[in-house]
């Protein structure tokens, strides 16, 4: 069994995700796909991670609300939601996420994130 | 000697002592027979009171006929008979009895020993006599002392009679005895003892019977066939001897008893009739009774009063109970009155009144409906109905308790008060002619109130009858609506649901209701009345007049331009703002041709002409003129009538500045436009974002792992490039969406709160809470994110309620210094502090359900986004949340 922590990246855009999880590796995480909210429930309800990156904008059930659905079965989740928006900061339903970090081609918000997160 | 002597002592305790104290005398002097007797110094004559012989009659009979024997005995000599001697027994020389013994051969010796014991017993047998009588009367006195207990127990008069009468009958040793009782003037019999009911009739007796009168001093005693004559004719028995005593109680004469006839008993008396002895014992016992009677009549008279007193406080308490309901429905009264007043619907104002009388808190009538005077067509018309059973009203009923000020309840529930089709339909379908009901007509014409009841109805006529069946009850009461002079309409009210009657004091608070609405129903039809007469007014002809009462002030000070006229076609007004809109002063233009406005008129003049033709106001909206640049204005043409020969003698026409609210409207359509344009900037700069993030990423990552720092160098070029175009898109996206979602607008804090209880109404119902408020200033205007501070509060009151059970919720809003504020206290155990220094940190909740997050996010509405405060205070027994919004210009 490695030790290496866990991240299930969640992320429609097959670009986006492939740069995420590259980016990630790099840092030395075991990272997991998936490409939408529906795959990520039924994923996270076979596994445990460490910590997942939830996409807000998706087709099907956006980031929000997969969000409130992974508080519904794992309380102590570590998510952190991904968005092109700030504005989504001050909608109530982010709360349900442990962090909010904006998309940028800058991944190092995300990664410090990550460490502070599970540090 | 001494042996017998030990023996007699012996018999002191013996009932039957002289029987007893016989035999020995008998057995000691070997005598067949020995009696003794005593001597009754009254009558002259010896009594036997022992044998030793179980048969005495025989020898008591011989014995005292014999002469001269008492003589003898008193000297202290013996008599000698046939077959015995008499030896005499005395006591300092006197005769207290004698003892007989039968012996034809009693010796000398004999004799003398007996003479002897005569001699040593007689004190003795002296002492034994009066023992026994006193021992008699000794348990007679002790029965006496208990009787009082026996007549204390009995509660009434009759049976204490009946007692005593039972009682002494028995105790003196009677044969019969009588009570006779006081009623007014007469005694009529009320117990008797003795007498075969039926077998004698015994008279009634006047109070100055002899029988009574004789009695007056005290008790009497009739011995003797001559004393017991009257007695004996009275009664029509046989009579030896009576004894007689008055039974007075506090002075008072109430009844009279007889005893009859004196029975032996077992101990010696000296008189075989009623005697002193009897007499003071019937005294005793009457003294008894008397005062047993009088503790019963004055227990009696106490309880009397007890109870009469006992009735006037209870009486007096329900009239104060009474009165207290009565001033709070004056109070409420007065509020109804007070909520009319305010409206100048007809609409509003009937359901005030409806449920001010309907309302618990109102008047608390069960169903009200209200008909209004027709006055062309005579007609009554039911308008509006109300029944406390309405499951709309119910509700609306309910929610009075919310209102601290009954009033403000009545204006604002009447407002958003929906009326159930049901009843209305049926209150729409009762039309009256009250010109043809004799008792409606009372009450329209002659403005009576009627009380229709059960027992009256037959006394009605077919009008009220057939309401009576409309309305499916048996008691209801018509109130007039009385205005100024007239009755504007007639309220019907009654109890069907409840079944309670109509009190005075009812009527009387409907009377006056009845006057208070009607002025208020006459003020708003006033009000209506010249509403409609002054829309008629500006419309039509009356402006002709009002025109020429204008002054030149009134008329300049208009916010128009106004041009009149005249059938000449000649201008004939011209105000201040028409001299400043087309630049031409009123003396130059009066009395001018309307050629010489201009050609710029010339549409608006042919629009002009056509009002002759349409007699009627025509309107031009956002009409463009240029004159000093371009303007808009809104015209409105109206005739000007002669109303005297109904005749239009020009035509006013008035312009209105239109040119800036027309700015707007374009401005605020341009904004529209934009706003569109912004929408779709921002989904085509979020649809680049995830590419630059692609491209701008992968970039960074080929140049980490590009040997050639040629290659390197272009792809930092790359993603530089890519950072600056994020940077111009965060700024679109940002400007397009603005910084959050907040719209701050100014709105009533207090108004907000009593949304957010409405929507907890059943709750607070459900848990039994009792609610507390206290609006410091109302309204309280505030300046914030409505459907923020909605949600804060929301979220304070949902966590209040449900931690609350059978308490107390108070809600306070107030301003100071800089803030508005709100605080919501709750009785409940106060939050220890642990949990009060997590409790706005987000997931932590003590509930097992709920998500935890209310409070923090009421906190990051309350401090991030208004810059205000949220704050958690304990006490003892409850817990308080309170928010502070900044005031406008505070807090930016």
């Amino acid at each position: 069994m490695s030790d290496k922590k866990k991240i299930l990246v969640v992320e429609d855009e097959k670009n986006v995700a492939l740069l995420i999880k590259e980016e990630l590796k790099d840092e030395g995480y075991d990272v997991k796909v998936a490409y939408s909210g529906e795959e990520a429930l039924d994923i996270l309800k076979k596994e445990d991670f460490d910590a997942i990156t939830l996409d807000i904008e998706m087709p099907g059930m956006n980031g929000l609300e997969v969000a409130g659905k992974i508080r519904e079965f794992k309380k102590n989740a570590r998510i952190i939601l991904l968005s092109a928006y700030s504005h989504y900061k001050s909608d109530f339903s982010s709360w349900a996420a442990d962090a909010y970090v904006i998309k940028s081609s800058d991944l190092s918000e995300l990664k410090e994130t990550l460490k502070r997160l599970m540090g | 000697m001494d042996e017998l002597l030990i023996q007699i002592l012996d018999t002191i305790k013996d009932e039957d002592k002289f029987n007893r104290l016989s035999k020995i005398i008998a057995r000691t002097l070997n005598s067949e027979l020995c009696e003794f007797y005593v001597y009754e110094d009254e009558k002259k004559r010896l009594r036997l009171i022992g044998t030793s012989s179980s048969d005495k009659s025989e020898v008591k009979n011989r014995k005292l006929k014999v002469e001269g024997i008492f003589e003898e005995l008193a000297r202290g000599r013996y008599v000698e008979y046939d077959d015995g001697m008499m030896v005499p027994v005395l006591v300092e020389g006197e005769l207290v009895g004698a003892i007989y013994l039968k012996d034809g051969k009693l010796s000398l010796e004999i004799l003398e020993d007996l003479m002897e014991l005569s001699d040593k017993l007689g004190g003795f047998i002296k002492f034994l006599i009066e023992h026994d009588m006193l021992s008699d009367m000794n348990a007679k006195l002790k029965f006496i002392d208990g009787m009082g207990l026996i007549f204390n127990k009995l509660d009434d008069e009759d049976s204490m009679l009946g007692t005593f009468l039972e009682m002494v009958v028995k105790v003196i040793g009677a044969e019969k005895g009588i009570i006779w009782r006081r009623e007014g003037k007469t005694f009529k019999i009320s117990h008797t003892v003795g007498m075969e009911v039926g077998m004698v009739e015994i008279p009634e007796l006047d109070e100055k019977n002899i029988l009574l009168s004789s009695t007056e001093s005290g008790i009497k005693i009739w011995v003797g066939s001559k004393n017991v004559k009257f007695l004996r004719d009275l009664l029509k028995i046989d009579v030896k001897s009576a004894m007689g005593c008055q039974i007075n109680v506090a002075g008072e004469n109430r009844a009279f008893v007889l005893l009859i006839n004196r029975i032996e008993g077992p101990h010696y008396r000296p008189h075989k009739h009623f005697d002193e002895s009897d007499a003071s014992l019937l005294m005793r016992i009457v003294e008894r009774l008397s005062l047993s009677l009088e503790n019963l009549i004055t227990r009696r008279k106490l309880s009397d009063e007890l109870r009469k007193l006992d009735e006037l406080r209870r009486r007096y308490e329900d009239l104060i109970v009474s009165q207290r309901e009565q001033i709070r429905k004056l109070s409420a009264l007065h509020k109804i009155s007070q909520a009319m007043r305010t409206v100048r619907d007809m609409n509003n104002l009937v359901k005030i009144l409806l449920l001010g009388l309907i309302s618990e808190k109102g008047l608390g009538f069960d169903r009200a409906l209200f008909l209004i005077r027709e006055k062309e067509t005579k007609l009554l018309r039911g308008k509006m109905w109300f029944s406390v059973e309405e499951k709309n009203l119910r509700r609306v009923l309910q929610r009075s308790f919310i209102y601290g000020d009954f009033a403000r309840y009545l204006r604002e529930e009447s407002l958003s008060l929906e009326l159930s089709d049901k009843l209305n339909r049926k209150a729409r379908e009762i039309t009256i002619n009250y010109m043809g009901s004799p008792i409606f007509e009372r009450v329209v014409m002659r403005k009576s109130m009627i009380h229709v009841t059960k027992e009256n109805m037959e006394n009605m006529d077919e009008e009220i009858i057939e309401l009576a069946r409309t309305m499916e009850t048996e008691e209801f009461v018509c109130v007039p609506l009385i205005g100024n002079r007239e009755t504007m309409g007639v309220l019907v009210l009654d109890n069907r649901i409840s079944g309670r009657t109509f009190k005075e004091e009812d009527l009387r608070l409907l009377r006056l209701i009845g006057d208070s609405a009607g002025l208020s129903i006459e003020s708003v039809l006033n009000y209506m009345e010249v509403n409609e007469k002054t829309i008629i007014l500006e419309r039509q002809k009356e402006l002709v007049e009002r025109l020429r009462e204008f002054s030149e002030e009134i008329l300049n000070s208009i916010d128009a331009a106004i041009i009149v006229i005249g059938n000449n076609r000649r201008i004939i007004e011209w105000n201040k703002k028409a001299e400043e809109f087309f630049g031409k002063t009123k003396a130059h233009m009066l009395g001018k041709s309307v050629e010489s406005l201009g050609e710029k008129f010339e549409d608006l003049l042919k629009v002009a002409e056509s009002v002759y033709d349409a007699r009627n106001t025509i309107v031009l909206n956002d009409y463009p003129m240029e004159i000093f640049g371009k303007k808009f204005y809104d015209v409105k043409f109206t005739p000007l009538w002669n109303r005297k020969i109904d005749v239009i003698e020009g035509i006013i026409m008035m312009f209105e500045d239109t040119t800036q609210r027309h700015a707007l409207e374009e401005e605020l359509k341009k904004q529209e436009k934009l706003a569109a344009l912004g929408e779709v900037t921002a989904r085509v700069a979020h649809e680049i974002r995830n590419p630059l993030m692609v491209i701008g990423g992968f970039a960074e990552r080929a140049r980490k792992k590009a040997e050639n720092p040629e290659v390197q160098e272009y792809l930092n070029v790359i993603k530089e490039e890519v950072k600056r175009l994020e940077g111009i898109l965060r700024d679109i996206l940002e400007y397009s969406k603005g910084s959050g979602y907040l719209e701050f607008s100014e709105f009533d804090l207090n108004q907000l709160v009593r949304e957010v209880l409405t929507m907890f109404e059943e709750k607070i119902i459900e848990r039994e809470i009792y609610l507390e408020l206290d609006y410091e200033v109302d309204p309280l205007v505030v300046y914030a994110d409505r459907k923020r501070i909605k949600q804060v509060i929301l979220n304070l009151v949902k966590n209040a309620v449900e931690a609350t059970s059978h308490g107390k919720i108070s809600i306070r809003t107030w301003e100071e210094d800089e803030y508005s504020c709100f605080s919501i206290r709750n009785e409940a155990k106060p939050i220890p502090d642990d949990v009060k220094e997590k409790i706005f940190m987000p997931f932590f909740t003590t509930k097992v359900d709920g998500t935890g997050l209310g409070l923090p996010i009421s906190k990051k509405i309350m401090e991030e986004e208004h810059n205000g405060k949220i704050e958690l205070t304990t006490g003892e027994n409850w817990n308080e949340f309170t928010i502070k919004i900044p005031k406008k210009g505070e807090g930016e």
